[in-house]
């Protein structure tokens, strides 16, 4: 992490080893969360919709958290 | 439809930090976290910068900015779109919130933040004094917080604290659907800047570089849209901005530069000077 | 908020859901929104408990020595502070506040809060102990009734023995109200020794020479007024940062409004980063600097004639033989004898300068005036600064010289606008001379009594008139001394020997004066010192009487003076006094009781206060009471719009009734240097000089205690340019010892680009708490010029290289997020 006196915003090539020092220790899984990470910034972006990115997840979260409540969930998607 | 958004003046800002520490005090932010840092745009170190002393006498190449930085509520929110509990989310009037009754504290929208904006309340939180400050109540150990632009004021038609503490005036909120709004009429007239363009995500705080405005002063804590007057500037103060609109001009503060010699435009006689 | 102890809430959650997401402070939350109703209840958010609108609000003022006096707003909840707000003041353009006073709620209740009046253990009146004074000293609890009677008898028994003038009331600047003024005014009954101020006293005596005005800074133009400022010259002041940061928006809607910001300082500082043009002088050689620009300003003949002839002895004549100012006495019959003559351009007619009266008077030349050879003013002062070019003096100011001419040209040309000094010109040995020079460069500009003019970094704002309530008729006042005299006093007896001191609103002693440790020494010989203060400072630990005074918040008073806002506060009591303190009013009151002078002070603080409040003609008591702000409609705008104060009525432009110190005459401005000058004897020794800045982080020693501001600015540390850290090994962030023939402190060397080569930095104002080892004053000396008689802090040299290996810096090294890393004194028992 940076210095909390100084903290920067993170140039995107170094950003993902910051991200994953955050997630480091949380009890989910690390590396979903980078992932989702990676891809919500290209939703963002406007590389991939809403709709793609929910379902590109969809099994993995509804897995890890029992739940999948993203406001992404495109109209009709099936839950199930 | 109200779409808040944050207009931050850094040829005004003078790094004075008034903004963190309100900021933590209004919103009982635990020790060791501050939501909206003042980072300085310079050398590597807080109120240094970059470049090199100039040896030879001149002007040199030494420089140095203020940026102060919180969660930019972005119009495209990474940190909403992974929140698998739904507890962050964009409120109707575009303010990027945490339900901490949701937040399962899996940190996964912090990774997905290219701003650093959020903090982890790892243990249990401390505040100083133990029983807290400002107007809203601590957040437990174990979830997410961050900036929230004040919603708990904004939602009483007050500005946020950041905003109405700044003794720079650097620091301008409102409505950006409304064009009338300064916040709408700066981000128009100054160069601005959102952080990190290039991702995409629309942040909804815009800072302003290059050349100055003239901020917006506040003699209340109501929100512009709040006050009785449309136009923010009908308060008396003289900072009026000459903007194109043709806002008035009676009143206008451009006009001082042209006081010659003993004329006396405003000002009532004057005694001795000395009182110490 | 959970109470299950290790259990993060996430795995609470993950076990039990919702539910039990509810049970851990949901309650709460709901009760909350039943009490605000539907309408509101569906507008907030789920999770956040908010308390807006529910607080008691109480309209009070900060009072520190800042320039803000910032009314402000403090909120209380269920009994305690919860926050702080600037409150706008009857003129709303003057809202303000700072990160400092925005923090009180961690002051307030932090632990160096001294709680209880106490005792030195092994101290009594009849056996001091002197010996036990310092870190170890041990206290006891005792009441207020034993403190003042303690107190009152060794006062008896010293003014016996040795007369009342071995007692001194020593007062600082730490709480800006009314209580000193009782504190003066019992000084004055009992005949001790008081105390005059030797800090910031230099750069305003030296322009008092040339206007007839100014102590401390000079008065300028209050900060509504700076907007019309076309030329701002900032010299050695980094105001957005310190006294001026609560009025930044004033100088920011200059610069917005098309003005030029110069910036002149050997630091790249917050205000230089926002300057048009910043010119990075060496410390020490303003003087050198000021008169190269008075020196562009004759050349480019861009002094303002009209000014001159009207409102200033430029034109008057000097005699070549004696030097003096030509009299009108010498030239006619019945001609006055501080009368100063001109004469008429054209016919050299002799005529007389009266005040505010302009004329066709001859402002350069050579006259013969009834026999006698005479040179005007100006022409002497013109070519003094003769040799002053700004080619010839860029190599020895490190200012270019095409800036330096930049500059002034602005100033000179732009229509008005002003130089705001700060007081750290002063804190050089003979910063008397900088204050001479620019009184009279503005007087070439003509930058006196305009819209738009600036003298000093800061407005003076208003005070209250309380007409000598300190010092009552029938009083026999005993003698003063500066600051700088205390130790000789003290230690030697010289000029007169005092044995105790009382001390409010100060931590000078113990900490803030410069040669702390022979201040040290001082205070270890006397026979009783007596400390009143809110916390438990370095100079308290030195005490014998500890007498616990009030956070603001909790003594009612009137703030006043040095504000940069024009308006007198009335400080309202927020809350009452926590623990056992008491308000110095009602500790003086309980003395003068004691010592026979009781009648001589009201019975309550209010009645004071009204009666003080009464001998203003501007300030209705009642109405300020209400209005906790009251403009004093007498304070002008703009300042030195009538005749000066000075003997010819006019500003000097040559004096002829000049000082002089080290065999320098200051007719005209002549540099004159101290540890700065090139010749310094110990300079090898000592290279680098050494400052104490202001920081946007405290008042003085004030504030050193808010853990919110120590998480941004955690430690000492010594600002120092990379290339002299490299030259002495010294890596970034590593520690360093810094000394001299004084003492030493060992602090983080911070690399910093910002910084002059040859000159480091520690801010000022931390205590001994806070330091690896040593302080900033203990390398500080407290030599002073024979002219300005003022502590010169920056003018101090010292060596720096790596610490030793063995200090322990585990304070700072260990983990320390939450701010202040040093531990707390207890309070009080």
């Amino acid at each position: 992490m940076n210095d909390p006196q100084q903290p920067r915003l993170t140039p995107i090539d170094e950003w993902e080893d910051e991200a994953e020092a955050m997630l480091d220790g949380v009890e989910y899984d690390t590396e979903l969360g980078l992932r989702m990470a990676r891809d919500a910034i290209r939703v963002s972006n406007g590389e991939l919709s809403d709709a793609e990115f929910h379902e590109k997840y969809h099994e993995e979260i509804l897995e890890e958290f029992g739940e999948d409540e993203r406001p992404t969930k495109p109209e009709g998607f099936d839950d199930d | 439809m109200t779409n808040y958004g944050l207009v931050i003046d850094q040829e005004r800002c003078i790094g004075c930090q008034a903004c963190a520490v309100s900021c933590k005090q209004e919103n009982n932010v635990p020790m060791g976290q501050f939501w909206n840092r003042v980072l300085t745009e310079g050398g590597d170190k807080i109120d240094t910068p970059s470049g090199g002393y100039p040896e030879d006498g001149g002007s040199g190449s030494l420089d140095m900015q203020y940026q102060p930085t919180a969660c930019q509520h972005c119009e495209n929110a990474p940190c909403v779109k992974v929140c698998p509990v739904n507890a962050t989310y964009t409120r109707d009037d575009g303010i990027v919130e945490i339900d901490y009754d949701k937040c399962i504290g899996c940190r996964y929208c912090m990774a997905a933040c290219p701003y650093n904006a959020r903090v982890f309340n790892w243990d249990e939180p401390e505040q100083m004094p133990e029983e807290g400050t400002g107007d809203v109540a601590a957040r437990p150990q174990g979830v997410v917080e961050k900036c929230t632009f004040c919603s708990h004021r904004v939602d009483e038609g007050l500005d946020p604290a950041c905003v109405v503490n700044c003794p720079a005036d650097a620091r301008i909120f409102g409505d950006l659907d409304d064009e009338g709004s300064t916040v709408s009429k700066y981000i128009n007239e100054y160069e601005t800047d959102q952080l990190l363009e290039d991702r995409g995500t629309d942040p909804k705080t815009h800072y302003i570089s290059g050349e100055m405005s003239p901020g917006r002063p506040q003699t209340s804590d109501k929100m512009e849209s709040e006050l009785d007057d449309v136009s923010p500037w009908s308060d008396g103060t003289e900072d009026v901005p000459s903007d194109a609109d043709g806002s008035d001009s009676s009143d206008s503060g451009g006009s001082h530069h042209s006081i010659e010699g003993d004329a006396d435009p405003h000002v009532p006689a004057v005694g001795s000077g000395g009182d110490d | 908020m959970t109470d299950n102890d290790g259990l993060y809430r996430r795995d609470v959650l993950k076990a039990g859901g919702a539910a039990a997401a509810l049970g851990l402070g949901g309650g709460e939350f709901l009760q909350g929104l039943a009490e605000r109703g539907d309408e509101t209840a569906s507008k907030r958010d789920p999770s956040i408990e908010n308390y807006v609108g529910q607080n008691d609000v109480i309209q009070t003022v900060c009072s520190p020595n800042c320039r803000g006096k910032c009314p402000i707003d403090v909120h209380v909840r269920d009994g305690q502070v919860k926050k702080v707000e600037p409150h706008p003041p009857e003129d709303e353009q003057y809202k303000r506040a700072c990160v400092l006073g925005l923090s009180h709620t961690q002051r307030v209740y932090d632990p160096t809060r001294l709680k209880y009046p106490m005792k030195r253990t092994d101290w009594s009146p009849d056996e001091p102990n002197p010996d036990g004074r310092g870190p170890d000293a041990e206290f006891e609890r005792v009441s207020w009734d034993e403190a003042l009677d303690l107190v009152a008898e060794k006062m008896q028994s010293l003014k016996a023995a040795h007369g009342a003038e071995s007692v001194l009331f020593h007062e600082g600047s730490g709480n800006y109200g009314q209580s000193g003024k009782a504190f003066n005014r019992l000084a004055s009954l009992f005949g001790s020794t008081q105390s005059a101020w030797g800090i910031d006293a230099n750069v305003g005596r030296g322009f008092n020479r040339v206007t007839g005005t100014g102590f401390f800074l000079p008065p300028t133009n209050e900060a509504e007024d700076w907007e019309n400022a076309n030329t701002i010259i900032v010299w050695g002041s980094d105001l957005f940062a310190s006294q001026f940061q609560m009025d930044a928006s004033k100088v920011l809607d200059a610069v917005e409004s098309g003005a030029k910001l110069v910036v002149v300082d050997p630091v790249y500082t917050t205000t230089a980063s926002k300057a048009d043009l910043w010119l990075p002088v060496k410390p020490g050689k303003d003087v050198h600097l000021a008169l190269a620009m008075m020196h562009t300003v004759f050349e480019d003949g861009t002094y303002d004639e009209q000014f001159l002839r009207k409102r200033t002895t430029g034109p008057a004549l000097i005699r070549k033989d004696t030097g003096d100012l030509l009299k009108a006495s010498d030239v006619f019959e019945d001609g006055g004898e501080n009368q100063v003559v001109a004469v008429e351009q054209g016919s050299a007619t002799p005529v007389e300068l009266e005040p505010e009266t302009g004329g066709p008077y001859a402002l350069f030349g050579e006259y013969t005036v009834d026999g006698i050879e005479c040179e005007t003013a100006l022409t002497r002062l013109r070519d003094h600064v003769a040799d002053y070019a700004p080619s010839k003096v860029a190599a020895k100011t490190g200012v270019d010289a095409e800036n330096i001419r930049t500059a002034v040209r602005w100033l000179a040309t732009r229509g008005p606008g002003g130089i705001a000094p700060s007081y750290a010109l002063g804190r050089y040995k003979h910063g008397h001379i900088f204050g001479q020079t620019y009184a009279m460069l503005m007087g070439l500009t003509g930058d006196y009594g305009r819209h738009g003019n600036i003298h000093a970094h800061h407005a003076g704002g208003a005070t209250l008139s309380a007409g000598g309530w300190g010092t009552p008729e029938d009083a026999d006042p005993g003698p003063s001394l500066f600051f700088p005299e205390y130790p000789d006093a003290i230690l030697d007896g010289d000029p007169h020997k005092v044995r105790a001191v009382y001390s409010i609103e100060s931590n000078m002693m113990g900490n803030q004066f410069p040669d702390r440790q022979r201040f040290r020494e001082a205070i270890r010989t006397l026979e009783m010192y007596v400390v009143a203060d809110m916390h438990h400072t370095d100079t308290v630990q030195h005490a014998d009487i500890i007498l616990p005074a009030p956070h603001w918040f909790e003594q009612e008073d009137i703030t006043s003076s040095w504000g940069s806002h024009p308006h007198i506060s009335y400080r309202h009591k927020v809350q009452e006094p926590m623990w056992e303190a008491r308000d110095d009013y009602d500790a003086i009151r309980g003395l003068a009781e004691r010592l026979g002078f009781g009648d001589y002070f009201p019975e309550t603080k209010r009645e004071m206060l009204r009666e003080i409040a009464g001998r203003d003609d501007d300030i209705d008591f009642d109405t300020l009471f209400e209005q906790g702000t009251q403009k004093k409609e007498s304070v002008p705008i703009v300042k030195y719009t009538d005749a000066f104060p000075t003997e010819t009525g006019r500003i000097k432009m040559y004096d002829d009734d000049a000082p002089s110190e080290e065999g320098v005459t200051f007719d005209v401005p002549r540099p004159l240097e101290d540890r700065t000058a090139d010749d310094y004897e110990k300079a090898d020794e000592y290279p680098l000089m050494f400052m104490q800045k202001h920081s946007r982080f405290r008042i003085h020693s004030q504030y050193e205690m808010l853990n919110w501001v120590r998480e941004v600015n955690p430690e000492p540390q010594l600002d120092i340019h990379p290339s002299d850290a490299k030259a002495r090994g010294i890596e970034d962030g590593e520690y360093v010892r810094v000394h001299n023939d004084r003492g030493e402190m060992i602090v983080k060397a911070k690399y910093n680009e910002a910084f002059q080569p040859g000159l480091v930095n520690t801010d000022q104002g931390w205590w001994s708490r806070d330091f690896i080892k040593g302080h900033h004053n203990d390398l500080t000396h407290n030599e002073v010029s024979e002219v300005g008689q003022t502590m010169a802090f920056y003018d101090v040299r010292v060596a720096v290289e790596p610490a030793p290996d063995n200090v322990d810096t585990d304070t700072y090294e260990a983990d320390t997020l939450r701010g202040a890393g040093a531990d707390a004194r207890a309070g009080g028992d």
